[in-house]
């Protein structure tokens, strides 16, 4: 093989870049592992953080809290998102071009301006800190992700899909539910998992808005990281970390077979 | 089983019209080619009849119903897209059994028919594939299967043979037939393909800026090219500009002091005139191999091309400058420079008045 300085220069670099990248969750995943309590040397294995876990009843509570609230917010996006995409697709410029630029503005604005406004608007209409206020505050964080997905794969689509069923006898609705909703899947499962990732981490909207008493996971983590760095907390970041990439690797999997998963296609193999 | 008859069909876009009113009639059972270069309105006129694009004015029927109106779904037609928009999360029998599913009729007896009805355009077998699976030929087929098995009273192509190369499009061409003349359906095709539209087409529209140009048998519209547009779409070359007579050989055409023999011309002696000549209908004899026939033109070949099987030459009669196709074994005794005598087959030259008239 012919060796190329240049390539291998660039190599290396790559290599470096990866491992640093990489170092924290690493360090973390290892130092979980780690029976020490200051993460000090000798490496000795134990998986005693991992059973403190189980017995931390805050955080245990902490975790149904996020994860009920994310799949909450992810139904409501997905739905909420799939028609306002449809329906923007459909609108003027004079109707679409505003509310296309909110969305924008809606992910570019810092989430923790944006949580202190809510958190005025919330309290105005009375609705103060309570569930469906942080269940209204995530949608609206939550929702622009969606929707930019879903149209990104909505203005790829030909519109001869839809005009072909169209002229095959079925109604709009029929054309709608097997033809281009099937033919939208994938985008629609891209979007709805990502809705759920960014709505459980969503630190300032869950800390601004939670109801007194209750916490979410990022904040009950954050009251713990307070009062220093405990290998209880590296185990549970080391379980995040290996849900997201489950999660990754499961999403990776739905977009390529999501459109078949949600249409039986009958099939006489012969 | 059906005819389609249009009346006053008229459609603009952004203030730019697209189609001027026009009526058509296609008779029940014929088979229908809509011809014209891309922005000519045809097909805006076959999405006008599908329902899938309204007229501004207008109705259309089909039968003895007034679709004008009505949604694609409630038309019962058949249309075939240019790049086929076969269902790709939906197998090869799914595709077809869509319509059926849709008009209600079981699942059994759906993919009975739907079996047939691959038989019927070569498929037999390929109902558990996908259409990503199929070549582009076989896609095609798939998507015709898909718009017959509803039998529907028309059948509408939207440039269905023009995504497949050369070879595979023969093919179709003949398989399309077969199909017309099996089913009996009233089919309309838009085109941009002469040959391909007098091919497949009892009767040809010829569109042309969103009027109709000539509506015709595609020997008619060959032998008796309505207006200079039509000849010309036909490969036919402006010869020059002259002057209509009679001599005692019959109608001519007189230009630059050559008098161009012409068909069956109504144009009056003395019109000014535009002549066309098809290069096809012109042949070449070298001076040396015999003496000149009355009815021939003296000439010197200014050029010649080949192009495989055909060749083409340029010779000029006079400042007049006559085209001729030829296959290429008849061009070997030809060469650049050379005189040569000049034969113009009856019909092979028309005159158009400002144009229009013939």
């Amino acid at each position: 093989m012919r060796r190329n300085p240049g390539a291998f220069g660039l190599r290396t670099w790559l290599y470096v870049l990866l491992v640093v990248l990489a170092l924290p969750v690493v360090s973390m995943i290892a130092l979980s592992f780690n029976a020490s309590r200051y993460g000090t040397l000798p490496f000795r294995f134990s998986t005693h953080w991992y059973r403190v876990l189980t017995t931390d009843s805050a955080l245990l509570d902490a975790v149904r809290t996020s994860v009920t609230l994310a799949s909450e917010v992810t139904v409501i996006c997905v739905i909420v998102g799939t028609l306002l995409t449809f329906g923007l697709h459909k609108a003027s410029v004079v109707v679409a071009g505003p509310v296309n630029a909110l969305l924008l503005a809606l992910l570019t604005v810092p989430a923790l301006i944006l949580s202190a406004g809510l958190v005025s608007v919330f309290d105005w209409i009375g609705l103060g800190q309570t569930t469906l206020a942080l269940v209204l505050a995530s949608v609206v964080t939550s929702l622009p992700f969606v929707v930019l997905i879903e149209s990104g794969r909505l203005q790829g689509l030909s519109p001869d899909y839809a005009e072909a069923a169209r002229s095959l006898g079925a109604g709009p609705l029929r054309t709608f539910l097997t033809v281009t909703v099937p033919l939208m899947a994938p985008s629609i499962v891209a979007g709805g998992m990502l809705a759920f990732v960014i709505c459980f981490n969503n630190f300032a909207i869950q800390l601004f808005l939670a109801p007194i008493g209750i916490s979410t996971l990022p904040v009950q983590i954050y009251s713990m990281v307070r009062l220093g760095v405990t290998p209880d907390v590296n185990a549970l970041g080391a379980i995040i970390v290996a849900s997201t990439v489950l999660l990754i690797i499961v999403l990776n999997w739905l977009t390529g077979n999501a459109a078949r998963l949600l249409t039986n296609t009958p099939t006489r193999e012969r | 089983m059906a005819r389609v008859i249009i009346t006053g069909v008229s459609k603009t876009f952004n203030g730019s019209t697209a189609l001027h009113p026009l009526d058509l009639a296609v008779e029940d059972g014929s088979f229908c080619c809509m011809l014209g270069s891309s922005g000519s309105g045809k097909s805006t006129l076959l999405r006008i009849i599908a329902g899938l694009s309204e007229p501004d004015t207008g109705t259309v029927r089909i039968g003895d119903r007034d679709v004008t109106g009505l949604p694609p779904e409630r038309r019962r037609i058949g249309f075939v897209f240019q790049d086929y928009a076969l269902f790709p999360h939906l197998s090869v029998g799914s595709n077809v059994t869509f319509g059926l599913r849709a008009r209600h009729v079981s699942k059994r007896e759906a993919v009975v028919k739907a079996e047939r009805m691959l038989e019927l355009v070569g498929l037999t077998g390929y109902a558990h594939r996908t259409p990503k699976q199929l070549s582009g030929g076989q896609q095609q087929r798939v998507a015709l299967a898909r718009a017959l098995v509803t039998e529907p009273d028309v059948l509408l192509l939207d440039e269905p043979l023009s995504a497949l190369d050369r070879k595979i499009r023969g093919e179709m061409q003949r398989e399309l037939k077969r199909i017309h003349r099996e089913t009996g359906l009233t089919t309309i095709m838009v085109t941009h393909d002469q040959e391909e539209a007098m091919n497949l087409g009892d009767r040809v529209l010829m569109l042309s800026n969103g009027a109709v140009q000539q509506f015709d048998e595609p020997e008619r519209l060959y032998h008796a090219p309505a207006n200079e547009f039509v000849a010309g779409f036909l490969g036919a070359v402006p010869l020059g500009h002259g002057v209509v007579g009679t001599g005692a050989r019959g109608r001519f055409v007189e230009i630059a002091g050559n008098r161009f023999a012409l068909g069956d011309s109504r144009l009056p002696d003395g019109t000014e005139a535009d002549a066309v000549v098809m290069a096809e209908r012109v042949t070449l004899t070298a001076a040396t191999a015999r003496a000149r026939d009355e009815a021939e033109h003296e000439g010197v070949v200014v050029s010649l091309d080949f192009f495989g099987p055909f060749a083409r030459a340029e010779a000029r009669v006079g400042d007049v400058s006559v085209p001729a196709m030829m296959l290429s074994q008849h061009a070997t005794a030809l060469e650049g420079g050379a005189r040569v005598w000049i034969r113009i087959a009856t019909g092979g030259i028309h005159a158009f008045a400002d144009g229009a008239t013939r």
